[in-house]
C-alpha cells in the first residue's frame, strides 16, 4: 500500500489516469443501479405520455450523470456521498411512521401536505378547507385529473441539471397546487417533508407544482425534518408558476436529519408584474444544497430571495441562485447570511443574468457571513452576465468574526459573553427572519435561530 | 477597625497597551457621592484608564491594584462590573445593528438584576422606566425602537449613553468625554442627565477634555491627567486655572 502510495506520487499523471477510469466505472456503476430502479419503477399505474417523459429523463440522467464538482455550478457541492451509494427510492414499505412534533408551525393551522419517508402521507394531510378555485392535490392524483397541467410543466422542464432529470425519471410522489384567476389563498399552505427511522440509504425524489393563474395569491411554508442520524437523500425539485400580478409566498425550512443530503431545487417563473418572495434557513442536515432558478419573465416582475444558513460539525451548505432577467423593469433582491461554527462551510453562488435588451433591471445581492471558529470557511461567489447597458446592479459581500466592540458594549452594560454573542448572531440572521411576512412563521424560525445559539454555546463550554 | 470601604481605589495603577505602557501609576480615590473629573490633553490616557475599570480587552495591568467596594476589581468580568454598579458611558457609543435599544436595555436590566439576585423587571413598569427617562432627556421615543445608536447622530448617541445610565442607576459611572461633539443644548440636557444621578450614593467620574462641560456638572475634585500620571489635583479652581493656562504648563512637569 505505502510502496503504490509513493508510486503514485512519483508519477502524478498516471495518477489522474487512474483517479478518472475509477470515476468513470463508478459513474457507470450508479447509473446502471438508477436505471435498474427506473426499470422496476415501470409504473404500470401512470398515463402513457408521463411514462414517455420519465424515460426521456432517465436517457438524460444517463447523458449527464450526478453533477460533479468540475461543473462551474458545482464547484462548492460535493456529492460524492450520492455516487457512492444508489439511493433507493422511497416505496411503501419504507414510509414508517415518524415523529412529526417538530414538523409544524405552532399555531399556524389551515391546509397542509405531509410526506413521511419520502412518500404522500393521507393520514396526516389534511387537504381541507381551502377557498374556491384553490387545488391541492397529491402529485399521484393529479396525474390523472389535472394531466394538462403536469404535463405542461414537465415538456417544459430545462434539459442540462442531471438532478432534476433523475427526479423526473423517478417522478411519482409529490403535489399540486392551482390557484385560479384573482383568488387569494392568503393561509399559508404547510408541507411537511419528515424523515424518521428506516429510511437509510433511501431517496424521496419528490416533485411539487405550484401554478398560479394571473392576480392569484399563495403562500407556502416546506418544512423538511429529519430525526436521526442516518444517511438519506432528499432531492425535492419544485416548478413553480406565477402568472401576471400573481404573488408567491414561500418559506422553506431545511431541517434534515445528521446524515442527509439535500439538493432542493426551485424553478420560478415569473410573468408581467408577478412577485416571489422566497426565504428559507439551513440549519439541518450534512450536506444541503438550496438551488433557485428564477426566470424574470414579465415586465415588471419581482423575485425577492432571502435565507441563512447556520452550520456547525462538518457541515456543508450552498445557496445556489440564478437569476435571470428576460425583459425590462424586473427588479429582484438578494439577502444571504451564514452563521458558521466550528468545521461547517457555506458558499453562496449567486449569478444574476441581464439579457439583452432587459434594460430598467435592478438586481442587488448580498452576502453576509459570520464564523464563529476559525475552522469555519465561507465561500461567496456573486457572478454578474450583463447585456444590456442601462441597470442597476449591485452586489455586496463579506466574511467576518462576532465584532469586538459590540461584544464589549454589550457585556459593559451587563449581559454576559454567551447572551451577548447569541445577541449578535441572533441580529444577523434577524435581517433574513424578518422577511418572513407571517407572524407564526417568523417565530418559529426565530426560536430555531436561538435554539441554535444555544446548542454552539453549550457545546463551547 | 472596620471600616466602610471607599467606593473606588486606585492604587499605582501601570497599563499597557500592545507592549507600550500608557498609564504609568495612577493613584485616585472616589467615595460614595463625589464627582471626580479628569482632565488632560489628547493621549494622554483618560480612555484607557475607563477602559481598564470596565474590563476591555487588550489592556494588560502590568503594575498596581484597584479595589471596587474592596473587591479585587480585576477579578471581575466585564458584566460581573457592571453588575456590580459600574457604568461606562462611551466615547464612541457602538452602533449594533438589528438590536432595537429597547430589548437590549430591557437584557441589561434583566442581567443586571438577575445577577444581585433580583426578580425580572415586569414589561410595563420597564417600558414606563425608560420612557420617563428618555422624556428626561429630551430623546425622541421613537428611538427606542431603533437599533442601538444605528444612524444616530453624535449628539443621539450620546444622549443615549445617558438615557442607558439612567435606567441602569450605576454606583459608579465612568463619563468619557460625554460632552465631546454636542452643541450647546445638547450639552445643558446631558449636563443635567448627570446632574440627576448625584447623590450619596452615585460617584461619577467625568472625563474630559474641555472645561465647558464642568461649568454645568461642578465637580468636588479635579485632576490632571498629563501622559499617563495625574499630575496635579485640586478643586474646580483647577479646571478654570487650566482653561486660562492650557495644559501646556503640566506638561512640562510631567
Ligand atoms: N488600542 C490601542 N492600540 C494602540 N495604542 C493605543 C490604543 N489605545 C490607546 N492607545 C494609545 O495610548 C495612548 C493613550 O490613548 P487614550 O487613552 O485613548 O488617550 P485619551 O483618551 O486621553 O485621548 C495614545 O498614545 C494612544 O495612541
Ligand atoms: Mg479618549
Amino acid at each position: 500500500m505505502n510502496l503504490n502510495a509513493k508510486a503514485m506520487l512519483r508519477s502524478p499523471r498516471r495518477r489522474k489516469d487512474n483517479d478518472q477510469a475509477m470515476q468513470q466505472t463508478a459513474e457507470a456503476r450508479y447509473i446502471s443501479a438508477y436505471r435498474s430502479q427506473f426499470d422496476r419503477l415501470a409504473g404500470g399505474d401512470l398515463p402513457d405520455w408521463l411514462r414517455a417523459c420519465r424515460g426521456a429523463a432517465m436517457e438524460r440522467f444517463e447523458t449527464l450523470g450526478l453533477p460533479t464538482r468540475k461543473l462551474e455550478d458545482w464547484k462548492y457541492t460535493n456529492l460524492a456521498a450520492l455516487a457512492r451509494t444508489a439511493f433507493a427510492p422511497a416505496e411503501p414499505d419504507t414510509a414508517a411512521p415518524v415523529d412529526l412534533d417538530d414538523g409544524f408551525i405552532p399555531g399556524l393551522s389551515g391546509p397542509r401536505v405531509v410526506f413521511a419517508n419520502g412518500l404522500f402521507d393521507p393520514k396526516r394531510s389534511d387537504l381541507a378547507g381551502l377557498p374556491d378555485g384553490v387545488t391541492l392535490l397529491p402529485l399521484r392524483e393529479a396525474l390523472n385529473t389535472r394531466a394538462d397541467l403536469v404535463q405542461q410543466i414537465l415538456d417544459a422542464e430545462s434539459p442540462d441539471n442531471g438532478l432534476r432529470a433523475l427526479n423526473t425519471a423517478l417522478l411519482a410522489d409529490g403535489f399540486l397546487l392551482h390557484v385560479a384567476a384573482n383568488v387569494a389563498a392568503d393561509a399559508p399552505i404547510t408541507v411537511v417533508h419528515a424523515t424518521g427511522d428506516g429510511f437509510a440509504e433511501r431517496a424521496a425524489q419528490l416533485r411539487h407544482i405550484v401554478v398560479l393563474d394571473d392576480n392569484a395569491r399563495a403562500s407556502l411554508v416546506e418544512i423538511f425534518i429529519g430525526t436521526g442520524t442516518e444517511s438519506y437523500w432528499a432531492n425535492p425539485v419544485r416548478d413553480l408558476r406565477c402568472g401576471a400580478g400573481a404573488c408567491l409566498e414561500t418559506v422553506t425550512i431545511i431541517d434534515e436529519g445528521a446524515g442527509a443530503v439535500h439538493t432542493g431545487h426551485s424553478e420560478v417563473r415569473l410573468d408581467r408584474e408577478a412577485r416571489s418572495d422566497q426565504v428559507a434557513l439551513l440549519i439541518g442536515g450534512a450536506t444541503v444544497r438550496h438551488e433557485l432558478r428564477v426566470a424574470v419573465a414579465g415586465e415588471g416582475a419581482q423575485a425577492n430571495l432571502a435565507g441563512a444558513c447556520l452550520g456547525a460539525n462538518g457541515q456543508s451548505f450552498t445557496v445556489f441562485t440564478e437569476l435571470d432577467h428576460q425583459v425590462p423593469h424586473g427588479r429582484s433582491n438578494q439577502v444571504f447570511r451564514s452563521v458558521l461554527d466550528a468545521g461547517a462551510h457555506s458558499a453562496y453562488q449567486g449569478r444574476v443574468v441581464v439579457r439583452k435588451g432587459a434594460q430598467k433591471t435592478d438586481a442587488s445581492q448580498a452576502n453576509h457571513n459570520l464564523l464563529l471558529d476559525r475552522s469555519a470557511e465561507a465561500d461567496t461567489k456573486p457572478e454578474l452576465e450583463i447585456y444590456a447597458d442601462d441597470v442597476k446592479c449591485a452586489h455586496g459581500a463579506t466574511v467576518g468574526e462576532l465584532d469586538g466592540d459590540m461584544l464589549f458594549y454589550l457585556q459593559s452594560r451587563g449581559i454576559d459573553p454567551d447572551t451577548a454573542r447569541s445577541i449578535l448572531v441572533e441580529a444577523f440572521v434577524g435581517e433574513v427572519v424578518e422577511k418572513i411576512a407571517h407572524t407564526h412563521v417568523r417565530d418559529k424560525v426565530a426560536d430555531m435561530v436561538s435554539g441554535w445559539m444555544k446548542r454552539q454555546g453549550a457545546a463551547i463550554t | 477597625m472596620s471600616q466602610t470601604p471607599k467606593l473606588l481605589e486606585i492604587e499605582d495603577l501601570h497599563v499597557s497597551v500592545d507592549g507600550q505602557e500608557i498609564l504609568k501609576g495612577i493613584n485616585l480615590a472616589i467615595d460614595a457621592g463625589e464627582v471626580h473629573a479628569i482632565m488632560g490633553p489628547n493621549g494622554s490616557g483618560k480612555s484607557t484608564l475607563s477602559y481598564t475599570l470596565s474590563g476591555r480587552e487588550g489592556y494588560e495591568v502590568t503594575r498596581g491594584a484597584v479595589r471596587y467596594l474592596g473587591r479585587d476589581l480585576f477579578a471581575m468580568e466585564p458584566h460581573e462590573r457592571a453588575a456590580a454598579g459600574i457604568f461606562l458611558g462611551f466615547q464612541y457609543p457602538v452602533e449594533i445593528p438589528g438590536v432595537s435599544n429597547m430589548n437590549f436595555l430591557r437584557t441589561a436590566v434583566n442581567a443586571i438584576r438577575k445577577a444581585n439576585g433580583q426578580e425580572e423587571m415586569p414589561a410595563a413598569e420597564f417600558l414606563k422606566l425608560v420612557r420617563e427617562k428618555a422624556r428626561a432627556l429630551e430623546m425622541d421615543p421613537e428611538m427606542l425602537k431603533r437599533s442601538v445608536n444605528v444612524g444616530f447622530s453624535g449628539g443621539e448617541k450620546k444622549r443615549n449613553e445617558m438615557v442607558q445610565m439612567a435606567v441602569l442607576n450605576p454606583k459608579l459611572a465612568i463619563l468619557d468625554e460625554t460632552d465631546s461633539g454636542l452643541d450647546i443644548d445638547a450639552l445643558k440636557e446631558v449636563s443635567r442627565g448627570i446632574n440627576a444621578m448625584r447623590g450619596p450614593e452615585h460617584a461619577i467620574l467625568l472625563i474630559t477634555h474641555y472645561q465647558r462641560l464642568l461649568e454645568y456638572v461642578v465637580p468636588d475634585v479635579v485632576h490632571v491627567l498629563v501622559r499617563g500620571r495625574i499630575v496635579t489635583s485640586g478643586g474646580k479652581e483647577l479646571a478654570h486655572e487650566l482653561e486660562r493656562e492650557g495644559y501646556a504648563a503640566f506638561t512640562e512637569a510631567a
